[in-house]
């Protein structure tokens, strides 16, 4: 078991007082809470800064937690003094405070619950299983058609294999609910249950705008100007796209049900038109463009008050 | 004995679908989250949730409304805000997904 410097959690000096300790934790609980916060480790970092507001900010644990003294440094290995009486994974000399709720964000520490005992360590008498939550996180394509995603669940008594069925034009957000899938109860309870929510990567060519397919699609300036019959990619294979005379960049056109399945009405896809211009790379080259500047002299800025 | 356990121990397969929508009980709500009817009602009252009807008129949650439920008490819990306050949030947070979407979209038109 690991000790933790709470302290250096909350970013305070170990004089600091009920005030400077609650303004710390409320600082890193809005950076970092995981409801709200897109840093890559707010829940790990969220959690540390709770527990160590849970100590520090109540008088009785922090006195607990300065008796062990301050030569300990944070990630060493702590074992607790000698004469703690510990029973059933509780510590003796504490036994008041909060009941903490399963519903929190995870549990404490290792060395939070020896310090302070805690429900989760708690032997002697039945509870249910901690309620978990995981992110399955499927491709654009697999969302798309639908299939089965393979989990591996091995942070349990017994290693299971989690086969889940997607269904064609699943949607991040959406939420699974695997009973007695959670964590192990303790004590003869049963386990707690699994959701599973699904999340689409991002895609190299396909950008979801809700039901929506948008892709850009890159075209020459002879394109644009004279129109064309393009093969475009979508989810469901290639199609022919007609790209009318004089098209510009920006447009959008739209391959109608080309987007996601849905029950009630299938997205559309839409191809963002991008002109890439050929690069006037040799002598001839310049040529051609000053000579299209010769007979097709227009300012696309004109309209500009500069 | 407890080395015989481990091998006895094979992988389990269960196979769940995605495709069932699940409802829940005001009682399964109130009992997963471990909160009042009271709160629901609180939660209702500030547009955060709208649980759908059954014949019985009584009401049915889905999952996602759950998520919004344990999303709810979390932040007025954890970052000590009241309910008008929290419905503001998963407003916002809405709001910055679908905008989120919009810029990865003009991330891919940048050249």
């Amino acid at each position: 078991m690991e000790y933790k410097d709470y302290y250096d959690v909350l970013g305070v000096d170990k004089k600091a007082n009920q005030a400077e300790i609650k303004q710390a934790y409320r600082r890193l609980a809005k950076k970092y809470h995981p409801d709200v916060s897109k840093e890559s480790n707010a829940e790990e970092k969220f959690k540390e800064a709770k527990e160590a507001y849970e100590v520090l900010f109540d008088p009785e644990k922090r006195q607990a937690y300065d008796a062990l003294g301050s030569n300990w440094r944070a990630g060493q290995e702590f074992k607790p003094p000698p004469g703690w009486g510990k029973e059933g994974g509780r510590t003796s000399f504490y036994t008041g405070g909060n009941d903490f709720s399963s519903e929190d964000l995870g549990g404490f520490s290792d060395f939070f619950s020896q310090l302070f005992g805690g429900r989760a360590r708690a032997g002697g008498f039945a509870e249910r299983g901690r309620d978990q939550q995981a992110k399955v996180v499927i491709t654009l394509e697999e969302a798309f058609h639908g299939g089965s995603k393979m989990l591996q669940l091995s942070a349990q008594p017994q290693a299971r294999t989690l086969k889940i069925n997607i269904p064609a034009g699943a949607s991040t957000g959406q939420q699974l609910r695997l009973t007695g899938q959670g964590g192990a109860g303790t004590g003869g309870a049963p386990a707690g249950d699994l959701y599973l929510e699904i999340e689409i990567a991002s895609h190299p060519l396909f950008t979801l705008q809700g039901k929506d397919v948008y892709l850009i699609l890159p075209i020459t300036p002879a394109e644009a100007a004279l129109g064309a019959q393009i093969k475009v990619p979508t989810l469901a294979g290639a199609v022919d796209l007609k790209l009318m005379p004089n098209s510009q960049a920006g447009q959008k056109l739209r391959l109608k049900g080309r987007g996601m399945p849905d029950k009630n009405q299938r997205g559309d896809q839409y191809a963002v038109l991008q002109i890439v211009i050929p690069k006037a790379d040799t002598l001839e080259k310049k040529q051609l463009y000053e000579q299209m500047v010769k007979l097709m002299p227009f300012n696309p800025r004109q309209h500009w008050v500069v | 004995m407890a080395k015989k356990r481990e091998f006895d121990t094979k992988e389990l397969m269960i196979i769940s679908h995605y495709t069932r929508e699940t409802f829940l009980s005001l009682d399964q709500v109130c009992h997963i989250c471990d909160i009042s009817p009271e709160f629901i009602d609180e939660l209702i009252d500030q547009n955060i949730i709208h649980p759908h009807e059954n014949v019985s008129a009584q009401f049915m949650f889905s999952l996602s409304q759950l998520r919004r439920i344990k999303t709810a008490k979390r932040l007025q819990k954890d970052l000590e805000i009241n309910l008008a306050g929290v419905a503001l949030i998963l407003e916002l947070l809405e709001e910055m997904a679908k905008l989120r979407e919009k810029a990865s979209l003009l991330d891919k038109y940048f050249l």
